[in-house]
């Protein structure tokens, strides 16, 4: 018999026997609360862990934030720069179109980095933060870590 | 000796279409090794489905897992279709990085315009969903709301230019990353070699101290190997979330 049972790391813990014991399937009883646990979880977009998973996953976050600020900032200024070049050879307009896309590719650098710090409710475009967003962008957040909004 | 000869593109079969070198390189070649390593992964470790996984199929399920998972947080419910399309970009850096770090072995995610490829792809596709989706509604993603309408002139172009350097530093990073550090490596054992040839046995004995720090610096490199197709598949997730949501 093919058992809806959805093997995610942790549930499988403790009552693995019981569900091959032949008397009424006593595991039976609590699959279905398990199994709402599990779809919870898939639902949530806060998986359920261990401080200790979060704490780990928190250290993976901070690195891989600390790798994105250099290149967010050398991009914008590539992109500005190398449009003011292009924009001063297409129209002629030597030097301006270079002086002023590189104070505007300088500002979208910033920009750039203090969104990369801040996380993505300030994304470009970012308009306002509801409550659903509020959530997931602590999730995001690599100081927050994931403390606050397991109750959803 | 030249530390940079590592990345050097040699072709294996010579194609030439025209003005166009269609060659099959080395490059070509790492990466068909690497879709082929990926595909054997998932499909032969994926072969049994029994309940207790065995070590390849529980391989299989932890990347997946971590993937699906990553979607979910970072880019939300709706972004569920777009597990398949992370799931190969992340398993394709990731393995491109890796197989990188056997000695002998082609990098093809040190060059730009591998990683600009697959950069531009993102950010077209991320692009045309959002047009897709909410139609001319997208051009109000470059007015941030409640911001002064004097400002304008000055913060669409920045809006703009932000927006364009998505693609230009998803592909820099990786490269830079995976260039500058294979550099390196080769530049270090390049100190043991000068060493034991111009001072003999006694440069053979402080030829050791590279080859530490080599020892080092390998681990470190698997650790960027790893974070960068991190970095690289999380951006996605973003990108995707941003071009879903709209704010």
């Amino acid at each position: 018999m093919a058992m809806p049972f959805v093997p995610t790391k942790g549930s499988l813990s403790g009552s693995s026997g019981d569900l091959a014991s032949e008397d009424g399937f006593p595991g039976l009883k609590n699959l279905e609360e398990r199994l709402s646990q599990v779809r919870a979880r898939r639902v949530s977009s806060e998986p359920v862990e261990s401080s200790d998973a979060a704490s780990d996953e928190s250290a993976k976050k901070m690195l891989a934030l600390a790798y994105r600020i250099g290149t967010e900032m050398v991009a914008a200024l590539i992109i500005g720069v190398g449009g003011g070049i292009a924009i001063d050879s297409w129209l002629g307009t030597r030097p301006w179109g270079l002086i002023i896309m590189f104070f505007l590719g300088a500002g979208s650098a910033v920009s750039n980095i203090y969104r990369s710090i801040n996380g993505i409710g300030y994304a470009i475009g970012y308009r306002k933060i509801s409550g659903n967003d509020e959530k997931r962008q602590n999730g995001s957040e690599p100081s927050d870590g994931r403390g606050g909004g397991s109750e959803s | 000796m030249d530390p940079l000869h590592q990345f050097h593109i040699k072709p294996i079969i010579s194609l030439v279409i025209g003005k166009y070198d269609l060659s099959f390189s080395n490059s070509a070649l790492s990466m068909i090794l690497v879709v082929t390593l990926i595909y054997a992964l998932m499909a032969y470790g994926m072969r049994n489905r029994s309940m207790v996984p065995g070590r390849l199929q529980s391989a299989a399920e932890i990347f997946y897992e971590f993937l699906a998972g990553m979607v979910r947080e970072n880019a939300g419910h709706d972004a569920k279709p777009f597990v398949p399309f992370v799931f190969t970009l992340f398993m394709f850096i990731l393995f491109g990085n890796l197989i990188g770090m056997v000695p002998w072995a082609f990098t093809f995610t040190s060059h730009i315009i591998v990683t600009f490829a697959l950069a531009i792809f993102v950010f077209l596709m991320v692009t045309l969903v959002a047009l897709v989706k909410h139609g001319f509604k997208f051009f109000t993603f470059f007015m941030p709301h409640g911001v002064p309408i004097w400002l304008a002139p000055i913060l669409i172009p920045i809006e703009f230019i932000s927006y364009l350097s998505r693609p230009i530093s998803l592909s820099v990073r990786l490269f830079a990353n995976m260039m500058a550090g294979h550099t390196m490596l080769k530049v270090f054992a390049g100190f043991t070699i000068m060493l034991g040839s111009s001072l003999g046995a006694m440069g053979y004995a402080a030829g050791m101290l590279p080859v530490l720090i080599n020892f080092a610096l390998i681990g470190f490199e698997i650790l960027v190997a790893c974070i960068q197709a991190y970095v690289f598949s999380l951006l996605t997730c973003l990108y995707i979330r941003d071009a879903l949501e709209l704010h």
